[in-house]
């Protein structure tokens, strides 16, 4: 095959419509086995808590059991030879506390302490921490710790945080928030003037917590003789995490630390983050001199990683009769517990779910308002779909309101606001630029798939006292992928994440290994990356290796999130792999006596014209590693090359999908089973569609958790209920059933072969078509979701309320735009 | 979540269990560990501290299913949910038995916790959430108890008195579980969980063996199982009278004989629980009636 790129002739085709299956390439678009998963199905993965290291020593944090108050004393445990008890004052020397900012105006920022200096703010907080010789001892040394509080007003909500009388909860700050602020985009007033009927709902998605299979843990080990801090980790950005901890630790220079990341079981965005609990750490293993674990249990996880969503939403719609949208109204207040999180911060959610509201639609006229509470809870912080999962759940459900009011069939109500296919490349309200798409498809797709029409026909059918009612649902979202520097620059953000880096080497024999920025924790990037270089090389997948995880070994960059990295390290790969086969075949054009355009690439070896041998790459590797006297003039010895890529434009290449829910509701038990679940999703062209498939299914059961599940909870005194998986419950395969996907593919014009990224949009849509379904399989009984996770309890209690309205002779409501439906209220 | 120390003896036999507890010192904390997927959890939480574990699941007699003489069954304490789960088709146990067995052990938590978790383990514990509390009193068993003292039996109705509390006294070890011999004409069982292996919200058994006293066995109370007698008027109207109509109209006439009958102390003031005990119960009993 020749090497001139065939991203042009694949995008001249425009939208291919295909099953992944008919990829036009030889490696890129089809289904190849992920190299990762003999080693994890064998069991044989390594993580980090799999690390041996001799002689390491265990730490144990003790916790504030207080949601809010001032330390008065922590009194040290006994201790043995060869333990160690720290407390703030033992770290002021040797750590700086973590300061999360954003440059947008109004942001308010404050110190995160590795340990609590003389205030606890939530419940799970570190106040100090124990080292020794086994996590079971660290941690009955740590049960002997005497922590005395005096107790302050605890705020457990994020309108509590607004009180007049609420206690300030950092020093200096104007109010208890990170952030608030009001955007008016468009002609709004006039907009509103002009509509016909205005919409207004309220809904409450609650408090997650990531969950990843593997929790927080780190490994920090300081050579004393080199002067090194080599800090194993499971984190999503080695390099940033090693940028954090050199900002952080006093006294060591950057090119002394070493961020190693082996496996990774999960991440989701939790660990982005730098945590107290992780620069203690390695302050600790510094000032000791010697090796240091910390491996992180479910409870301290539950507890005091990452937390995300509690997002409690307003919307309005303001629209015509036909159901055209003229104006879009949205208030996020968003509860952002204690502290924010370097360095996405707690106003990541607020901010992002107003920026993205309007999705797919084609809306100009929106007004949305952002707040970030300052609470006595965990910190909050990016979780995959970060922000519009509420987004989606706001805007979705209402539409399916306004639908039902105006008497159009939901799936109706959505094409009539869609975006067009010729309105690409096309500018948001917000400002989003997006790539292109190619929408009003993927609704009739999700409709027919669906059997849209005889769902219909059976609702009709049922009986009146059927005990399991049926509903379908629809929810559309649009995702930013592969965003870049200006994009974050003008989020404010702190650190820009501009680009991604590949070094590719050749060896003797003619293998690969790439060297990629970008850090899997389950994306499978050894098999995606693989492909990209074999597609450019002809060189096979199992010939390819891929190392990631090491700033000591492979090139800076950013890491892996949002999801960017196919498009951004697949770029890196895509160009560090195209200069690699130009010196191959400068080399061979050399040794052939002819000149290089007329040679192609194929099966390992740069083939000539007819009749000539081709030169396998095994012999032009040797040439260039080994035999450096058959180099033409002017071509460097060596087979490395060094990719920075960043992309052609910053503001992202935007997937889309559209989810559909079909579910049965008990009325009698009030719970949801889920019939069936499909996905219309649309990336580009898809470099792996088994690894996409993998990422939509376990997106899609994340996006089920936080639609029936999951829900972390605290009482009016901070202290939270849902510390254990027994408490806060996970989706399991009992209630995730056999997700349907289809495929689209409208290529972007600016990455390599057209792709898009895809991580997150899986885990957005769940809460909105499940909501949506739900609600439809009510609709007669005059219930509607408001709440997610939407559990039997809640549905059951809300058909109770209607029952008795209805007893009490109240009918159905008269005005048009407010249906007499009981809302269940956030609890 | 390591637990606090302790120590930790393993009995080859019922009698070296038993004198393992009776040496223990006033001081000591003992508590017996077989399965452990209840007391795992709660050691490495540190709910529960004790300074002497004595584990009893290598106890190769307390790991067999036996068929009495008169058609009883006898299941030792550290017989798992899985061995349960998969009772052979060709099983000399009474007509029924099986099935329930079967049924009720498969439906505990997740099959690796029931290769696990044992029947005698869970009765001890006695979570009220758990499966076999209500299910063995349904089934009428005889609970066997091994102590200082020698052997003694109680009801399987008697036995959980309430949240982790039961019958055995310091020193005992709960040794096997006894079932009746005749056989079982038909049965419901219901249990309400938010998901798939999760500990159960409402739970009921049904089982009529035919004769008098046709009850069903309420679990995940919060305290002991409940039984509500069904052959009794629950204001003016028997089982029968409310029994009429549609499937959805007998199930709401069940459901509103059962919660009128329902105790006071079950969750008051939660309308949502008590509607759900009641419903799952009256799940069980419609079952159970539709079985002819």
């Amino acid at each position: 095959m020749d090497t001139a790129d065939p991203v042009d002739a694949a995008q001249a085709a425009g939208t291919r419509d295909a099953h992944d299956a008919c990829s036009t390439y030889a490696s890129v678009g089809h289904p190849v086995p992920r190299t990762e998963d003999e080693r994890h199905l064998h069991g044989a993965g390594r993580f980090v808590a799999d690390i041996a290291w001799p002689g390491a020593l265990h730490l144990a944090f003790v916790r504030s059991t207080v949601a809010h108050g001032v330390i008065r004393s922590v009194r040290a445990p006994v201790l043995a030879a060869g333990e160690s008890f720290w407390t703030a004052a033992d770290l002021q020397d040797l750590a700086r506390p973590i300061v999360a900012k954003l440059n947008r105006p109004g942001f308010q920022s404050a110190p995160y302490p590795c340990l609590a200096t003389d205030r606890v703010r939530f419940v799970g907080q570190t106040i100090a921490a124990v080292v020794a010789s086994s996590r079971a001892r660290a941690e009955d040394l740590a049960e002997q710790v005497e922590v005395d509080i005096e107790p302050l007003p605890v705020i457990a909500t994020a309108r509590a945080a607004f009180e007049a009388d609420a206690p300030l909860m950092h020093e200096g700050w104007a109010g208890n928030h990170f952030m608030k602020f009001t955007r008016t985009f468009g002609d709004f007033d006039a907009a509103v003037a002009r509509a016909e009927v205005h919409l207004t709902r309220h809904y409450r998605m609650e408090r997650l917590a990531p969950s990843p299979l593997e929790t927080r843990g780190c490994l920090a080990v300081f050579d004393r003789a080199q002067g090194r801090l080599l800090f194993h980790t499971c984190c999503q950005r080695p390099h940033i995490q090693r940028d954090f901890l050199a900002e952080q630790l006093i006294g060591i220079d950057q090119h002394r630390i070493q961020v190693v990341v082996p496996d990774v079981g999960g991440a989701f965005g939790v660990k982005t983050n730098l945590y107290p609990e992780e620069l203690a750490l390695a302050a600790i293993s510094i000032k000791l001199g010697t090796a240091v674990r910390w491996i992180e249990d479910r409870m301290e996880h539950l507890l005091s990683a990452c937390q995300a969503r509690e997002n409690d939403e307003t919307v309005t719609i303001h629209a015509k009769r036909d159901g055209e949208i003229l104006a879009l109204e949205a208030e996020y207040l968003v509860d952002g517990g204690a502290y924010s999180m370097l360095p996405s911060t707690s106003a990541v959610e607020a901010n992002m779910s107003a920026n993205v509201m309007p999705g797919p639609y084609r809306i100009r006229n929106y007004r949305a308002t952002a707040m970030s509470a300052c609470t006595n809870k965990a910190p909050t912080g990016p979780y995959r779909g970060v922000g519009r999962p509420a987004a989606c759940f706001a805007m979705e459900r209402t539409l399916d309101e306004l639908a039902h009011v105006l008497g159009i069939e939901p799936h109706e109500l959505r094409r009539r606001n869609l975006i067009g296919t010729d309105a690409f490349p096309y500018t948001s309200a917000t400002g989003l630029v997006y790539d292109t798409g190619n929408y009003p498809p993927m609704m009739d797709t999700a409709v027919r798939a669906l059997c849209h029409d005889d769902i219909r026909a059976a609702q009709q059918a049922a009986p009146a006292d059927v005990r399991e009612r049926i509903g379908i649902g629809y929810a559309w979202y649009v995702e930013q992928t592969a965003h870049t520097a200006k994009e974050f620059f003008a989020r404010g953000s702190v650190v820009l994440y501009g680009f991604e880096s590949a070094r590719i080497k050749m060896d003797i024999s003619g293998s690969l290994t790439i060297e990629t920025s970008v850090c899997s924790h389950g994306q499978g990037h050894a098999t995606t990356l693989a492909q990209i270089a074999s597609e450019v090389t002809s060189i096979p997948v199992e010939r390819i290796s891929v190392r990631a995880g090491d700033t000591g070994v492979v090139p800076y960059g950013n890491g892996t999130f949002a999801s960017r990295s196919v498009v951004l390290a697949g770029g890196a790969v895509h160009q560090a792999c195209g200069r690699l086969v130009e010196r191959l075949r400068a080399i061979a054009a050399n040794l052939m006596k002819t000149a290089p355009d007329g040679l192609c690439v194929d099966a390992q070896a740069v083939h000539g014209p007819a009749g000539t041998e081709p030169l396998p790459f095994a012999r032009l590797a040797q040439v260039a590693l080994q035999y450096v006297h058959e180099l033409p003039d002017g071509i460097e010895p060596g087979l490395e090359f060094l990719a920075s890529y960043r992309p052609p434009i910053e503001t992202g290449a935007f997937s889309a999908g559209v989810h559909a829910a079909k579910v049965a509701v008990d009325i009698e038990t009030g719970a949801v089973r889920l019939l069936d679940y499909l996905v219309v999703e649309d990336c580009g062209q898809t470099i792996n569609p088994m690894i996409v498939d993998g990422q939509v299914y376990g997106g899609v059961a994340q996006g089920i958790g936080q639609a029936l599940l999951e829900e972390i909870r605290y009482d009016a005194q901070g202290q939270p209920g849902t510390v254990t998986l027994a408490d806060y419950l996970l989706p399991g395969f009992g209630e995730v059933p056999e997700v349907r996907i289809e495929h689209q593919h409208t290529l972007s014009p600016f990455t390599a072969y057209g792709m898009k990224g895809t991580g997150e949009g899986g885990c957005i849509g769940g809460p909105a078509a499940i909501g949506n379904a739900v609600t439809d399989a009510l609709r007669g009984l005059g219930v509607s979701v408001t709440r997610a996770p939407m559990t039997a309890r809640d549905v059951w209690t809300a058909l109770e309320a209607a029952r008795a309205r209805r007893g009490a002779g109240e009918g159905a409501g008269t005005h048009p735009t407010e249906p007499a439906y009981t809302w269940m209220p956030p609890r | 979540m390591k637990p606090a120390p302790f120590s930790y003896r393993r009995a080859t036999s019922l009698d070296e269990a038993v004198a393992a507890l009776a040496s223990a010192s006033a001081d000591d904390d003992v508590r017996v560990i077989a399965g452990g997927q209840s007391l795992g959890p709660m050691l490495n939480l540190r709910l529960v501290r004790p300074t002497l574990l004595v584990d009893i699941h290598r106890i190769e007699g307390l790991r067999t299913i036996d068929v009495l003489a008169d058609g009883g069954v006898r299941i030792g304490a550290c017989v798992t949910h899985a061995m349960l789960e998969d009772l052979p088709s060709d099983t000399l146990m009474p007509p029924g038995l099986a099935d329930v067995l079967r049924h009720v052990a498969g439906g505990i938590a997740y099959r690796a916790i029931r290769c696990r978790g044992t029947i005698g383990g869970s009765l001890a514990h006695a979570d009220p959430a758990a499966d076999w509390p209500s299910a063995l009193a349904a089934l009428g068993a005889t609970i066997e108890l091994a102590g200082p003292a020698g052997r003694r039996s109680v009801p399987a109705r008697t036995f959980c008195r309430g949240l982790f509390d039961t019958a055995l006294e310091p020193g005992e070890i709960l040794a096997a579980i006894v079932l009746p011999g005749s056989a079982i004409r038909r049965w419901g069982h219901r249990k309400h969980c938010r998901k798939v292996g999760e500990f159960a919200h409402a739970l009921a058994l049904c089982v009529d063996r035919g004769g008098e006293g046709l009850e069903v066995w309420l679990g995940a109370t919060g305290g002991a199982p409940v039984a509500i007698a069904l052959d009794r008027a629950v204001n003016g109207r028997s089982l029968i009278d409310v029994s009429v109509g549609s499937e959805a109209q007998r199930r709401a006439g069940v459901r509103g004989y059962i919660a009128a009958a329902l105790s006071d102390w079950i969750a008051p003031g939660d309308a949502y629980a008590r509607h759900l005990h009641a419903q799952v119960a009256a799940e069980a009993v419609t079952d159970t009636l539709a079985n002819r």
